[in-house]
């Protein structure tokens, strides 16, 4: 009759606890409160600058760009028409904001009307700094500058008419004698055809023709993926009428996005049944009866539903990434159904509830000593990091009280595990040879600590997709971006300053080539303020410079009258020109930019860039900080930020661990202490310095994983400290705790995503370590100590 | 008249070039040699007044001074004209009527061929070409878009055809 109330109190808590867990689950906007994205690993409130231009470019027009490459039959150019109209039919559709064929001069021809409708504002001011150092070369004061400058104008002018390049400009001369707009495309020589690549569908029969694309919505979200892609399959098939065999090949931010999510969200699926049939496979090696193993499911399920809870519970959004690697906690979780289930009673009909008081001490301790360690996470500056402390944290609190309520409604509350000689079935030589063998391999690791290296990469949080990134290479390539291409983009709090350390930028640049790479951005086209200024201030303080550049041309042979439009021109900026007139032009022309010049300059009350794109001998090593520049490169990997997180993380495991060792030598003394610390941390330096001689390079994960290896191991070591003083083998408990480990974090070894792999390997070889130096450990009893049953802790 | 003009697979002759502009009194003057190559295309060397190298070939347009190449921004004018050049000078008439409508008048040896552009863009902005030659011979090509904005080039009497050298045809084309 107690134990029928026990039984239904017990069910009924473990069943309210459920109902409530799963009624909040049942109640949540999966799509909201999971992230895929990856940088919503990183805090909200970090801003270096790379990182904020990572989020800015995240959500702006840059990462909405789709490139095309359009064939027929096979492996044939498709005509341009075909690219033309397979362009007017992305544009139709809503999924995309713009669409053009590359070779559209429709961008070109936008800069070209806008350049030369602001040419005093935006172009006026280079020519002038050009011709004031040009007159400083000459020594300056034998002819006054302005006399100067309107014969020098008139005489380049007249060189000009003679180039091939005159017949193509000769109905803007009238408007343009200084010349701003052949000067301009001087300035940018070919470097347009880094942004926007010529068309290469006439060169060969064998290059696609190719398509540029801006979608509407975020490519990181749904509305920027699945939409799009309809989008692109309704336009494929309108223009397939007319153009049979044609075949589209694609990528874009959203490609990989859908790719990721979907590969995910497959390995949190795969992830987490393969931890849970291993763990159970490891169980049910050492258990009698399977059916009856099955009990140790319920408190696992129930750890994992109070994990999924309290993770929703505390943080607004969770990074699917959580999950990913929150299903190490099945392995964990089990051990607290080892602990109570495979415990034999103290003596015939010991009371249930008794024998939990018995076995509350180390029941306690190993969960709040692997509790402790996971809740240290919470201090970590990742929000990631922070969600997998309260996961797996809640989730081992929750699998205790889970473990300790359903144990107390079964009726026999005890299992017996098979018999397992262990290492005892071993000769004490070749026990004592092992050991020998396991030091001599422990002693050959530790100098491959010296050889460790580190790789800090946003890029290892995600998913590789080898197929998408070879085919998004590809298509790059198409459009120019190759290997030898760089990008930098110049940032700052206004646009004055992010155009002023923009000529910082070109003239380290320059410093350092001598300008034999091909730069291309719109600091060519926009001027520095001061330039501006300087600009402005002329023509108001020299006022003599018209009338005496109209005499200039009369004598070169010029009819004056024909200049008339650029007269009226001039005298209007002369008048009406602001000092700070520079921002509304820049903004105007901004307003006119399409395709991929749009991408060159961004503006924002809060954050401005300008891109500079290089092809040729472009320096490997970062920009000096005063060019506040960061290469795309370090922006794809945000390495400079994962160091740092990577040097914090390593400030963090080394605090927990003082913390740890602390406790340790505290509680046990100098006698016990030094052999439980050791185990870990022995484990710890064997397993980097088999990274370092393997020459993996570690990352923030591997650290991680060390540190939760630390944790676990250190909870072996205590457990088989009363075993080791008293000459006996490890407790059955430990060898299927640690084993259920291994088989869990193993299990993330086999992830697709990079650091989770690192963190489950890592974690597993530490396991490794650390039981194979305790069974060896306990296999060389002192003189007249006998072997005992194996007792859990 | 053009049947009696054999289309021709190269040409080598001296020009004299005049652009006139609205804006200039006078006309700027260039000289130099044109080449033409049936399967290199057309090269412009200007000597005077800058030694200058143009060549307009299937890859579009490229210029060679002082050492350095560059190609300048593509110009549909400007390659309408070049490619109209090089179909001219090599009497390939049948090229010329793809993109231009054509009109002929001969007296005697003299003759004279009107270029009309098909397209209403190109016939805006690149005008008319008139062509007046002499039995085998080009004399004369003027682009012309009005009486004060035009281009005209004289041909001189081209060498006797023959196939590039390769020294002239590294220096003179691509």
């Amino acid at each position: 009759m107690i134990a029928t109330r026990r039984q239904v109190f017990g069910w009924s808590v473990l069943a309210a606890a459920a109902l409530l867990g799963a009624g909040w689950l049942a109640r949540l906007d999966f799509r909201e409160k999971i992230s895929t994205d990856v940088l919503d690993l990183i805090p909200a409130g970090e801003r270096t600058p790379e990182l904020v231009l990572v989020r800015e470019l995240a959500n702006k027009a840059e990462a909405r760009v789709m490139l095309f490459a359009l064939t027929v039959g096979g492996n044939r150019s498709a005509p341009p028409e075909a690219a033309r109209r397979f362009a007017a039919a992305l544009a139709g559709d809503p999924a995309f904001a713009e669409a053009l064929a590359i070779d559209s001069p429709t961008p070109r021809e936008a800069l070209g009307r806008e350049l030369f409708a602001q040419r005093f504002t935006l172009l006026f001011p280079f020519w002038l700094r050009d011709q004031e150092a040009a007159y400083a070369t000459t020594g300056g004061g034998a002819v006054p500058f302005t006399d100067w400058l309107a014969s020098r104008a008139a005489a380049a002018l007249g060189d000009f008419l003679a180039t091939p390049e005159a017949l193509a400009f000769q109905d803007i001369v009238p408007a343009d004698p200084l010349l701003l707009m052949p000067g301009v495309l001087e300035r940018l020589k070919g470097s347009l055809t880094l942004v926007q690549p010529a068309g290469t569908g006439a060169a060969s029969d064998r290059t696609p023709a190719l398509v540029w694309a801006r979608i509407a919505a975020s490519p990181l979200r749904d509305e920027g993926q699945a939409p799009v892609f309809a989008a692109i399959a309704r336009a494929t098939d309108t223009v397939r009428t007319d153009f049979p065999g044609l075949a589209v090949a694609y990528t874009g931010v959203n490609r990989f996005a859908a790719a990721s999510k979907a590969r995910i969200q497959s390995e949190v699926s795969w992830l987490n049944t393969l931890s849970l049939a291993a763990v159970f496979a490891v169980a049910w090696i050492f258990l009698p009866g399977m059916h009856r193993g099955l009990h140790l499911a319920p408190p696992v399920l129930l750890a994992v539903l109070g994990a999924w809870t309290a993770v929703t519970l505390a943080f607004v959004q969770v990074h699917i990434f959580v999950f990913v690697v929150g299903s190490l906690l099945t392995g964990v979780a089990i051990d607290y159904g080892f602990y109570i289930y495979l415990q034999p009673p103290a003596h015939p009909g010991e009371d249930y509830w008794a024998k939990i008081r018995r076995l509350l001490e180390p029941l306690l301790a190993s969960c709040f000593t692997t509790v402790a360690g996971f809740a240290l996470l919470l201090a970590s500056d990742l929000p990631m990091i922070r969600q997998l402390g309260v996961f797996v944290g809640a989730g081992l609190l929750c699998a205790l009280a889970a473990a300790v309520v359903y144990f107390s409604t079964l009726r026999n509350a005890y299992l017996e595990t098979r018999s397992f000689r262990g290492g005892q079935a071993l000769s004490p030589g070749l026990r004592r040879g092992l050991r020998r063998g396991l030091v001599v391999l422990w002693l050959a690791a530790l100098p491959g600590l010296t050889r460790l290296t580190w790789k800090d990469d946003i890029r290892e949080l995600e998913i590789s997709t080898p197929i998408i990134k070879q085919e998004d290479a590809r298509i790059r390539a198409l459009f120019g971006d190759g290997d030898e291409r760089t990008v930098w983009l110049t940032h700052g709090p206004t646009l004055a300053e992010a155009r002023d350390s923009l000529e910082v930028l070109n003239a380290w640049l320059y410093a350092r080539d001598g300008g034999a790479a091909e730069f291309a951005s719109l600091g060519a086209v926009v001027p520095t303020t001061a330039d501006y200024v300087l600009a402005v201030r002329f023509t108001r303080e020299h006022p003599e410079f018209a009338p005496r550049l109209r005499v200039a041309l009369e004598a070169a042979g010029f009819e004056v009258g024909g200049f008339a439009p650029f007269f009226d021109a001039y005298a209007h900026f002369a008048t009406t020109s602001m000092a700070d007139g520079l921002e509304p032009a820049v903004e105007a022309l901004q307003a006119k930019l399409t395709g991929p010049l749009a991408l060159l300059l961004h503006r924002d009350r809060s954050l401005n860039w300008f891109v500079t794109i290089a092809r040729g001998s472009a320096p490997a090593e970062p920009p000096p900080v005063a060019t506040h520049s960061v290469s795309a490169n370090q922006l794809q990997s945000l390495n400079r930020v994962f160091t740092r997180y990577r040097q914090s993380a390593l400030r963090l495991s080394l605090v927990g661990l003082s913390i740890i060792g602390a406790g340790v030598f505290l509680i046990y003394g100098w006698r016990r202490g030094p052999r439980i610390f050791s185990i870990p941390c022995g484990a710890c330096l064997g397993v980097f310095g088999l990274y370092g001689w393997m020459g993996q390079p570690l990352n923030m994960f591997h650290l991680l994983g060390a540190f939760l290896g630390v944790c676990l191991t250190h909870n072996y070591a205590i457990f088989s400290a009363t075993s080791a003083h008293r000459c006996e083998p490890p407790p059955v408990s430990v060898r299927l705790s640690a084993l259920t480990t291994m088989a869990s974090f193993g299990v993330l070894a086999l992830s697709g995503i990079p650091v989770v792999r690192a963190l489950g390997g890592t974690v597993a070889l530490m396991v490794l370590a650390a039981l194979l130096v305790i069974e060896f450990e306990h296999f060389t009893p002192s003189a007249g100590a006998t072997a005992s049953n194996p007792r859990l802790p | 008249m053009l049947a009696g003009l054999d289309q021709r697979a190269t040409v080598d002759a001296p020009f004299e070039e005049h652009r006139w502009f609205p804006f200039r009194k006078k006309p700027v003057v260039l000289k130099g040699e044109v080449r033409i190559d049936a399967a290199q295309g057309l090269s412009l060397h200007y000597r005077e007044p800058q030694e200058r190298v143009v060549i307009i070939d299937r890859q579009g347009m490229l210029m060679r001074q002082g050492g350095r190449e560059t190609t300048p921004p593509a110009d549909a004018r400007a390659g309408a004209a070049n490619e109209a050049l090089l179909h001219i000078l090599r009497f390939d008439f049948a090229s010329l009527a793809a993109s231009f409508e054509l009109y002929g008048r001969r007296a005697d040896k003299a003759w004279t061929l009107a270029l009309v552009p098909r397209a209403e863009e190109l016939r805006r902005t690149l005008g008319a070409i008139i062509v007046t030659g002499e039995a085998d011979l080009v004399r004369r090509i003027e682009l012309r878009r009005s009486a004060v904005q035009r281009v005209e080039i004289f041909v001189g009497d081209p060498r006797p055809p023959a196939p590039f050298t390769a020294e002239e045809l590294h220096r003179f084309f691509r």
